[in-house]
């Protein structure tokens, strides 16, 4: 069961909060003593914002807002905004904001995982005291429950392999869900659950986003209950209709995306678990002994190539057969620059799947590097026994 | 570069505290445009340009026609609501101008200091109009107040700005009948809206609640001769009410009808608490275009 430190934030719009001279209205109740005075209070303050449609209030229909985003300190905040009915004034739109905040060492102890801090009962409760006053850092015992692969059964894998390559891709644009917000819900949980740690810091939502397009810079995803509440300036966003059909898009450039689209739709959860952990260890996210393992497919190397870069060599080094299919010139670089040539095709590889190998290697990368590389190991066997697989030049024309 | 002609778009910023009655202001600006001075000023019109008037204006004036009052604004960055009037008559000839006003409408804490001011209201520094809406009826409210606002808006706004400053006072409905604002009103009430003959009339008419109410700022009573000083002698003021009648609230406990400004049930004494504010009858506004008409003049439309 970790333990983390939470600074808590509470906003709403009551007669007098925690900073008299601000008056009545809309303004921070109660803040841990390590927010106060900082730029995360103000950051804070600002994300507390709650609107809700003509329609929707004439349905008596106020969601619960949830959110994940980064503050300007660098530490992370998550956060549940309630309606809460009239304000002093006796004026319908006053609502109550609750802000946990760790860093991001007491997230990655949480997995990364926002929900654990969302369903904690200190959040969830409905209604804490409304009380002006300095609040001491909370102590959270939360239960370890990592999110799980198959939490994505519940979710279209059309929708999920979409947004994966939307969210994974990154680029400027917020990605914009439209339609049933329990339906958003389950979708950013089951993203939740198909990422990697550094890749789940770095999908920021907000699950009611009306009017609220001035927040655009903080979230990575954000969801509207329907199409009139989506923000005007459709440009900055990359719409998903959760009502329309979807299909992976036609050009997904992150092979991280690829592969997790690929596994998703196959519903084959169990690799994408091994991979995240492998991915987590490399990039130094995870601590303890078991540390995933990758996937014996081409698509997966790349993927991990592609997210933990040099780091992954060490788990590449002697898979000759994976590695030939998946070479492209920076990784091969990087494996001149990390092994020996008999280490880099490990020791039971065939002399085919050597010469093989080190055939492949010699075709992509610089023919400076390669002869350097021959070079420093000359008389390595493995170099050696690709010498005599490679036929000379004059049988290469021989038929 | 000395500009010519007037431009036909203005940017308006409603300023006041919290509950002073911005919104219900604008709602009920536009309710009075739309349904009374296309009546009486035909051809002239009004329609919502951007998507936030769509709810700022129409959404609001449901919320009025339905007897009910537009809920508090949140804390947050407004976007533009852009309104378009056409067909403005002319107070002298028989030319029509159109003129596209931008309003922003924001949650009156954040004019608590220049931070919060800076940050959620920087349209501040373009504004062309600054609308001050003071209610005077609300608790604590005195002449300090108000130049402590005018301070912080010309201070966040900039100092090559000089916009044209409309100083409001709200819910006129309530100090009527109240000794002093009975000789500088009473004669108004009710509400006369011109035809395009009666505007030179109507115009005489604003011209002189202006002049009374800044008589009525400066009487040594209010404190307030520092903030008249400050103020640019073109500077306008009007008295308005938005509803025309006070809202109420319904008692949970007892069902009585109260006042909105009790906190309490008159005749069972329990708490408001969660009670919401309601209209009992349908708005009556009270010179709510004057702030408008005081733009189009000072944008030469009008």
């Amino acid at each position: 069961m970790p333990a983390v430190e939470a600074l808590e934030h509470v906003f709403s719009s009551v007669e007098r909060g925690l900073f008299p001279g601000q008056g009545r209205g809309f303004q921070t109740v109660a803040a841990s003593e390590g927010l106060i005075g900082s730029a995360d209070l103000g950051a804070l303050e600002e994300a507390a914002f709650y609107a809700l449609s003509r329609e929707r209030r004439g349905r008596r229909d106020s969601p619960d807002k949830e959110t994940f985003f980064r503050l300007p300190s660098g530490r992370f905040a998550v956060g549940r905004t309630v309606y809460r009915g009239v304000d002093a004034l006796g004026r319908e739109g006053n609502y109550l904001t609750r802000h946990l905040v760790v860093d991001r060492e007491a997230l990655l102890e949480l997995d990364a995982n926002p929900f654990a801090l969302l369903d904690a009962p200190e959040l969830s409760r409905a209604s804490p005291e409304v009380v002006p006053r300095r609040l001491p850092a909370l102590a959270l015992d939360l239960p370890a429950a990592p999110p799980e692969a198959r939490d994505a059964d519940g979710t279209a894998p059309d929708l999920l392999a979409g947004l994966i390559a939307a969210i994974v891709d990154g680029g400027e644009k917020t990605v914009l869900l439209i339609g049933d917000e329990q339906a958003s819900r389950r979708a950013v949980r089951a993203l939740f659950s198909l990422l990697a740690q550094e890749e789940r810091l770095r999908l920021t939502f907000s699950s009611h986003f009306y009017e609220s397009h001035h927040l655009r810079p903080r979230y990575a995803l954000a969801a509207v209950g329907a199409g009139s509440e989506a923000p005007a300036q459709r440009q900055d966003y990359l719409a998903f209709d959760l009502a329309a059909g979807l299909a992976l898009p036609a050009r997904v450039q992150s092979a991280y995306a690829r592969w997790l689209a690929g596994r998703v739709e196959a519903r084959d959860w169990a690799p994408v678990a091994e991979l995240n952990r492998l991915l987590d260890r490399l990039r130094g996210e995870r601590r303890g002994a078991h540390g995933g393992s990758l996937p014996e497919t081409p698509e997966a190397c790349a993927a991990l190539w592609e997210r933990a870069g040099a780091r992954a060599v060490p788990e590449l080094l002697g898979r000759a057969q994976l590695l030939k299919t998946c070479l492209e010139r920076p990784l091969a670089t990087a494996l001149l620059a990390a092994a020996a040539p008999s280490a880099l095709c490990g020791p039971e590889a065939s002399p085919e799947t050597i010469a093989g190998l080190l055939g492949e290697i010699k075709a992509v990368v610089a023919a400076g590097d390669w002869q350097d590389w021959v070079g420093r190991w000359r008389g390595d066997p493995a170099l050696d026994l690709a010498g005599r697989q490679e036929r000379p030049w004059w049988r290469k024309w021989g038929r | 570069m000395v500009r010519l002609f007037p431009s036909r778009q203005r940017t308006v910023a409603i300023v006041g505290l919290q509950g002073h009655g911005k919104t219900v202001f604008l709602a009920s600006l536009f309710r009075d445009s739309f349904f009374v001075l296309a009546e009486t000023l035909r051809p002239f019109a009004v329609r919502a340009v951007s998507a936030r008037a769509d709810d700022v204006f129409y959404g609001n004036a449901q919320t009025l026609h339905d007897l009910e009052l537009p809920p508090a604004n949140p804390r947050g960055k407004p976007e533009p609501a852009v309104l378009e009037f056409t067909g403005v008559p002319r107070q002298a000839g028989r030319g029509r101008r159109n003129l596209r006003l931008t309003f922003y409408d924001l949650a009156g804490e954040v004019f608590s200091n220049d931070s919060l001011a800076g940050s959620y209201a920087p349209f501040l520094a373009e504004a062309d109009d600054v609308i001050f809406l003071f209610d005077l009826t609300q608790p604590g409210f005195a002449a300090l107040s108000a130049a402590r606002l005018v301070d912080l808006v010309c201070r966040v706004g900039g100092p090559r700005r000089r916009p044209n400053l409309i100083i409001a006072l709200s819910k006129m409905d309530e100090l009527r009948v109240q000794d002093g604002w009975a000789e500088i009103v009473g004669d108004l009430w009710p509400d006369a809206p011109p035809s395009p003959a009666e505007l030179p009339a109507y115009f005489r008419q604003m011209d002189n609640l202006s002049h009374m109410l800044r008589l009525w700022w400066a009487d040594p009573a209010r404190q307030s001769q520092n903030l008249m000083n400050v103020l640019a002698p073109r500077t306008r003021f009007c008295a308005i009410s938005a509803v025309g009648h006070q809202p109420v609230w319904d008692c949970a406990r007892c069902g009585a009808v109260n006042h909105g400004a009790r906190r309490e049930c008159a005749p069972c004494l329990a708490s408001r608490a969660e009670a919401g504010l309601r209209l009992a009858k349908p708005p009556e506004p009270f010179r709510v275009r004057d702030p408008l008409f005081w733009i189009f003049r000072a944008a030469g439309v009008m």
